[in-house]
């Protein structure tokens, strides 16, 4: 099995973005080298999830730009990004539900030529066995965990040099978050740059080289992962160590 | 009954049926795609068959001959209304119940053009050239040709859809679309070049049953009315978006209707029609088939 070429550079230059001239994004700026697996993390409502439908083309920004590898990405649909190597992996997962588990990875392979998805079929179900045994179920049908591994696998069938994840750990048991971050880290260990946004902040911060954090619309910290972790603000916040309160820093 | 009559009313259920069937899977890939109520899908079938008529009129040719182009006409037809009117209503119309209700109001908006253009073109009065209207025997089954021949292409063409909706990428990228939509652009469907597409093969079956029909009945301009309102219900009784629940659907209304007008009165069709909708609506609001 060959691994996919060299992963992309993303990078954010002052992203304004909103619904319906409800502003969410104030200027973001952030940069995921290739390679690499980087973090954002950040509350509910800080506007991760609108960030990746941006970086994916779902939604139009108000203004800024979006460059992969250098190229400003601003005038390319969802199809075109997926072209050039980026798939975003989205909360609440959008799977097929009523399409078997192989119709799902055949789907996330729908730009690929006929080879390239038989191939990328084999390297999924190596990835995740369990999809290899369910390739005949239907996709709705699954437990939660199982729907999750499908929404990363229809993503890798793409073949991307960039994937970008919404939350995948939300609602999955403990085991399955453990395997889901094992396989996170393989996919990157062959070469994918990885975008992760994440509540589950200890085991995101554990596999990750860089890491961002959100606020209301905002970045409000950024650097190594492992500098993050020993930071007080993001121990107390997100690591459980004490519950915010009016001592905490006002930017919270 | 007599067995006789029995296959009689069976056969003429399975015409009603398959045309029916023919006319709900276009407007169930507009509604479950695009939310495009489109009342006026029957004023394409009507379209179909006046173009049939006229054709065979002018050539003395078989019908067959030119249902092919005429559907490859309503189906440009499709793309060009898409362009100048649904894809504007998509990006204009705030939210997805506001591009249903706004389609429905142009949907009537169009009904009345296409209707009054055939009044103006053809009259409003009836019009008809049978085709193969002689009488076919299976031993002692008697069977109109004409009819045979409509059963046969509406199964083959609803087969057919089925066949690429399950078995191509294509046909999976469009139950992609209906499934998930946002799933569907995240693998790279584009939704702009398959929509618009899947709406002129709407216009484009409209166009067949239109031009099946043109052997069979008499013309009018309205003759297209009750076939939106039956396909609307065809799809209600198959559940949205559900393609072989569609064509379980109009074959089981087709039936319905048909033995129930045998048994009760012709004029008590849409009576009937309407008894199966509310009914279903009571008893499994989601659809016969759905799970």
């Amino acid at each position: 099995m060959n691994p996919p070429t060299a992963g992309l550079e993303l990078e954010v230059r002052d992203l304004r973005a909103g619904y319906g001239g409800l502003p969410v994004l104030h200027g973001i700026s952030l940069i995921a080298p290739a390679g690499r697996i980087t973090v954002l993390v950040g509350a509910n409502g800080a506007g991760k999830t609108t960030l990746l439908k941006t970086l994916a083309g779902v939604m139009a920004p108000v203004s800024g730009s979006v460059l992969v590898d250098g190229d400003t990405l601003t005038a390319d649909t969802p199809a075109d990004r997926v072209k050039r190597g980026m798939a975003l992996v989205p909360e609440g997962r959008h799977l097929f539900p009523g399409m078997s588990v192989r119709e799902n990875l055949e789907l996330g392979g729908y730009l690929a030529t006929r080879q390239q998805r038989a191939d990328m079929l084999a390297r999924v179900i190596a990835t995740f066995p369990r999809l290899g045994e369910r390739l005949a179920q239907l996709a709705g049908t699954m437990s939660g965990g199982e729907q999750q591994m499908l929404a990363i696998g229809r993503a890798l069938m793409s073949r991307p040099r960039l994937l970008l994840l919404d939350e995948p750990s939300l609602g999955l048991a403990p085991k399955m978050v453990d395997e889901m971050f094992a396989a996170l880290r393989r996919i990157n260990r062959e070469g994918t740059t990885v975008l992760l946004v994440e509540q589950n902040v200890f085991q995101a911060l554990n596999v990750a080289d860089f890491a961002y954090v959100l606020g209301h619309g905002e970045m409000i910290a950024a650097g190594a992962a492992w500098e993050l972790r020993g930071n007080e603000l993001i121990k107390r916040v997100y690591l459980g160590e004490a519950i915010p309160d009016e001592t905490a820093p006002a930017v919270w | 009954m007599n067995f006789y009559l029995f296959i009689d009313l069976v056969v003429a259920g399975l015409v009603t049926g398959g045309i029916y069937a023919v006319v709900a899977l276009g407007l169930n890939l507009q509604y479950g795609l695009m939310r495009i109520m489109n009342i006026a899908h029957g004023e394409f079938l009507m379209l179909g068959a006046y173009l049939t008529y006229t054709m065979v009129k002018l050539t003395g040719l078989s019908p067959l001959w030119f249902i092919p182009p005429m559907m490859v006409a309503l189906f440009l037809l499709g793309l060009l209304l898409h362009r100048l009117i649904f894809r504007r209503l998509a990006a204009t119309s705030p939210t997805i119940e506001a591009m249903e209700s706004r389609s429905l109001i142009v949907g009537f908006g169009l009904m009345f053009i296409a209707q009054n253009a055939a009044q103006l073109t053809w009259g409003g009065g009836m019009s008809g050239q049978p085709y193969l209207d002689e009488a076919v025997k299976f031993g002692e089954v008697t069977v109109a040709a004409n009819r045979l021949l409509v059963l046969v292409v509406v199964a083959a063409a609803s087969l057919a859809l089925v066949l690429v909706l399950k078995k191509t990428l294509l046909g999976k990228a469009v139950r992609g679309m209906l499934q998930a939509p946002l799933g569907a652009m995240l693998v790279g469907i584009d939704t702009r070049r398959l929509h618009p597409a899947c709406f002129g093969l709407g216009l484009a079956l409209a166009g067949l049953a239109g031009g099946l029909l043109s052997m069979v009945y008499e013309l009018t301009p309205a003759m297209g009315e009750p076939y939106t309102i039956s396909a609307l219900i065809v799809i209600t009784l198959g559940g949205l978006g559900n393609i072989p629940g569609a064509i379980a659907g109009a074959v089981l209304l087709g039936l319905v209707e048909t033995f129930g007008m045998y048994y009760t009165s012709p004029s008590l069709k849409i009576l009937i029609s309407y008894g199966v909708l509310v009914g279903v609506l009571l008893l499994r609001p989601k659809g016969l088939f759905a799970r």
